[in-house]
């Protein structure tokens, strides 16, 4: 466990300098956005303008961590740093896991910075603005909300762990493939989520083919790894809370969509990456 | 011990490692020498589990490079990599909570002997201490092999000298198993007990130092110059 909570603080160190000066950014937005208002005596029916920038940032702030997806690898080659990563005595597992943490924090963070701002700045426009309550109040079908999101999320985090590592897999243009395998996995998902009895099917049989016997490769797996063992765990009692909730099949495809992804990338981490 | 069978690994159309077989016992030095470009750093690279061999096996006390081998092994890279932000006091803590072997006294003996600063930033220092620093960082573990690729290359002969001393010291002290890739012969030829002669990723010569040369009557540099012409031809 020490050596794991070394690598998420590697990790988010490597990004200290970027997440300040994101967060730093979203504060300094946020104060001009509750300023606007009064500092241009916008009246009330202009205040959607208001609220359509505030959109505007939010999204486009989520979009850092997401880059941080794909850079966060594309970076251990840069500085080299792959070959101690690799020849590292941790599970491959861990290293996955301890970067899918560090960008979690990350957008976690900047989306507490964004509904914090969003609340003051609907506390200073005397409620005409976002409201943060209805999310933040604790009900049922807010769960399922959150829930689904951080299943969406991870599996997003996921899809660009392994699309950067089968882009490494290319000797040239291995930028465009990342970014090319990065939209037809996202085109996929998409799609798996519309037709989700087929793409269910499709996506078992796609971990099946990964691991060769699933059920063997995972049981050896988790005896040995008690921290893989945990997410899977999280992951589960995520997708079953989402799932008795909901009793749909939406968050189960998202759910083995994560696990393609995450299977994928140890896969391509254990078999084919490396360095030259 | 560490055994290597029919290697091979190509990148793109050259050919890196060519049915590469030999194996190495435990409690040895040995050098793997050889030209550049002749496969000593792919060899290395594939022991300590960096890249995958497009054909052949490797194995190190049986077992095909994984976690449990990462463990016993400690691998120097002929680069640095290391994050920019990183002083030598965050490396050794970084060391120390990743490896298990990691040996503090060891860690804290050596910044003394080649008199490194705790809070020297790793990206300002001039090359030798950076060779200083990374031999610093395997030599402090207590690892059963050491895979060091090019100790001593851009290095002064005052600081070779000094690596070289602290590689036979750990030698003596925990009877490792060091493999060394280098080209520059003459700098280790001292230290080695067997030798491993690359030359476009084929093996031209394997055997012990001392053998070798009472058995031609020349130094190494001559002995592996004569098997290099003679292959060439």
């Amino acid at each position: 466990m020490l050596a794991f909570r070394r690598l998420v603080k590697t990790d988010l160190r490597n990004r200290r300098n970027t997440i300040f000066v994101t967060l730093g950014t979203i504060v300094l937005l946020n104060a001009v956005l509750a300023l606007l208002p009064s500092l241009f005596n916008i009246p009330q029916d202009g205040l959607r303008f208001v609220l359509s920038l505030n959109i505007a940032v939010f999204v486009a702030v989520l979009l850092i961590p997401l880059l941080n997806c794909f850079s966060v690898w594309r970076e251990e080659w840069k500085h080299r740093t792959i070959y101690h990563l690799l020849s590292l005595p941790v599970s491959r597992a861990q290293l996955l896991l301890a970067k899918y943490i560090s960008i979690f924090v990350e957008a976690l963070l900047i989306a507490a910075i964004m509904l914090i701002g969003l609340s003051i700045q609907n506390w200073l426009s005397e409620g005409l603005l976002f409201r943060a309550e209805p999310l933040i109040a604790f009900n049922w079908s807010n769960i399922l909300f959150v829930g689904g999101l951080l299943l969406f999320t991870t599996c997003l985090i996921f899809l660009c762990f392994f699309s950067s590592l089968l882009g490494k897999c290319f000797k040239r243009y291995s930028l465009l493939m990342t970014f090319f395998i990065f939209l037809v996995g996202l085109t996929a998902s998409i799609l798996a989520l519309s037709n989700l009895l087929i793409s269910l099917l499709l996506i078992l049989v796609c971990l099946l083919l990964f691991w060769g016997n699933l059920g063997s490769f995972l049981g050896k797996y988790f005896r040995k790894h008690s921290l893989l063992m945990t997410f899977f765990i999280f992951l589960v009692g995520l997708f079953a809370s989402i799932l008795a909730l909901s009793s749909n099949l939406t968050s189960l495809v998202i759910l083995l969509l994560c696990l393609l992804f995450f299977g994928g990338s140890l896969y391509l981490l254990e078999r084919r990456v490396g360095v030259e | 011990m560490i055994k290597v069978e029919q290697a091979a690994k190509m990148f793109g159309s050259k050919i890196a490692l060519d049915d590469l077989s030999f194996s190495v016992e435990a409690g040895q030095i040995v050098g793997l020498v050889g030209a550049n470009g002749a496969g000593k750093s792919t060899m290395l690279k594939a022991m300590a589990g960096l890249l995958h061999l497009d054909r052949g096996k490797i194995t190190i006390d049986g077992k095909s490079p994984c976690r449990s081998t990462r463990e016993r092994l400690a691998f120097l890279p002929d680069l640095d990599a290391w994050y920019p932000w990183m002083k030598l006091s965050d490396i050794m803590r970084y060391m120390q909570d990743l490896y298990p072997d990691w040996d503090g006294n060891k860690a804290d003996h050596l910044l003394d002997y080649f008199h490194l600063k705790r809070d020297s930033l790793i990206k300002v220092a001039s090359k030798g201490t950076r060779a200083k620093i990374k031999l610093l960082l395997v030599l402090s573990r207590q690892a059963k092999y050491l895979l060091l690729d090019e100790p001593f290359s851009g290095i002064d002969p005052f600081a070779r000298e000094q690596i070289a001393h602290a590689i036979m010291e750990d030698f003596l002290e925990e009877e490792q198993t060091i493999l060394i890739a280098t080209h520059e012969v003459s700098e280790v030829e001292a230290l080695l007990d067997e030798i491993l002669f690359l030359d476009d990723g084929k093996l031209l010569l394997k055997g012990n130092v001392e053998t070798l040369k009472l058995a031609e009557s020349k130094s190494l540099l001559e002995i592996l110059k004569e098997v290099y012409h003679h292959a060439r031809l």
